[in-house]
């Protein structure tokens, strides 16, 4: 409990960075996703679909980076009003293939053989669900530290249907 | 303000009446404004006014303590909340209800690790309690992934497989909602309003069986 204090890091206009180290810390980084949410002016089931996005981001780092966090902070663009951003990088190896792993039931290398999800902890459609409950999703490589970029807004802009 | 010179009576009474204000300033919870103290404190009047600073000073410093505290005792229970809530979330516990009924009750968030993980649990423990049926019950779920909820049908129609019905309940308008977008065929799962529904016809059902 000692270190529970030391993950959460309160930042410059309402942002925050959640350490992401342990499994207990994707409760922490979602419940101050969510709150942090609400404070924004997210109504209804925007919070909780944000709490799952910052749940996949989270899990994904405990599962392949080794070490990581997540930066959380309060946005706003002409273009599109308000909204939470959300930065999770972690030092963990590269995706081999983004645009492969964005697919459902896909790795980074290709479709996840169906015999092997017994056990898997995950049904290979994390990121997946990230691009369609955000309105931005990116990943940077890196070097050094690869990332994933998401923004959320308010007032989601239309988009052609997944 | 004006400078208080003489003690003569006007002066006296204005500034009197500054104090006045300064003091209704710290009721309404101010505790930045001061008296301006008259001769240096050395009249009868400088000596009451230096010493309604003092007030007000350690007024403004113990309402700063009871702040701390404050902050300290919200930061504590937020810290309890987080972790019940954390407890509550981190487990999924399968429980046997009845005889051959098998219940999952779901709580928080569901992402796909956690949707995972139910479905080994569930299977696992359809077969080991030789169960008939198992309700997956989700209320309070307000939101779940397209991705997910595909993953919730098929895991109903693996209990399916294992020769066990599965019922959903609970289900929110909003995953209602995606489901029949999904043009995701009921005949796969049965649906209850509550775990108490699908439990009674769940009964009833054996009752006419036998």
């Amino acid at each position: 409990m000692r270190r529970r204090g030391a993950t959460v890091k309160p930042g410059p206009a309402g942002s925050l960075r959640v350490g992401i180290e342990e499994s207990l810390d994707v409760f922490v980084a979602r419940w101050n996703a969510q709150r942090l949410a609400a404070s924004i002016g997210f109504i209804g089931p925007a919070p909780q679909e944000i709490a799952i996005v910052v749940s996949e981001l989270a899990t994904n780092i405990l599962k392949y980076g080794v070490r990581g966090g997540i930066l959380m902070q309060p946005v706003h663009d002409a273009a599109h009003g308000a909204g939470l951003e959300l930065v999770a990088d972690d030092d963990g190896p590269p995706l081999f293939d983004f645009a492969v792993a964005l697919q459902d039931g896909f790795g980074d290398r290709g479709p996840i053989d169906p015999g092997t999800l017994i056990g898997r902890g995950g049904i290979g459609g994390g990121l997946g669900a990230i691009a369609r409950l955000t309105d931005l999703f990116e990943y940077l490589p890196g070097p050094p530290r690869k990332s994933f970029h998401a923004v959320r807004y308010l007032r989601r802009p239309r988009r052609a249907a997944r | 303000m004006s400078a208080i010179e003489t003690p003569d009576e006007a002066n006296m009474v204005e500034s009197i009446a500054d104090a006045l204000l300064v003091l209704a300033n710290v009721g309404y919870g101010d505790f930045d404004s001061r008296v301006e103290v008259p001769d240096g404190g050395e009249s009868p009047l400088g000596a009451l006014f230096a010493g309604i600073n003092e007030m007000i000073d350690a007024l403004r410093a113990e309402r700063e303590r009871n702040r701390s505290y404050q902050a300290e005792l919200e930061d504590k229970l937020s810290t309890i909340e987080q972790q019940r809530a954390a407890i509550r979330e981190l487990s999924t516990p399968v429980m046997e209800v009845w005889e051959g009924v098998l219940c999952l009750p779901v709580v928080g968030i569901v992402d796909s690790q956690r949707s995972s993980q139910m479905t080994d649990v569930l299977l696992q423990a359809i077969v080991e309690k030789r169960t008939r049926c198992a309700i997956v019950d989700i209320t309070g779920i307000e939101v779940m992934d397209t991705r997910t909820v595909d993953h919730f049908i098929r895991m109903a129609r693996a209990v399916r497989l294992l020769g066990a019905e599965c019922v959903l309940t609970g289900v929110s308008p909003n995953i209602a909602h995606t489901m029949v977008h999904m043009g995701v065929d009921l005949a796969d799962v049965a649906t209850h309003r509550s775990l108490r529904d699908a439990l009674k016809a769940y009964v009833v059902q054996q009752k006419r069986k036998k």
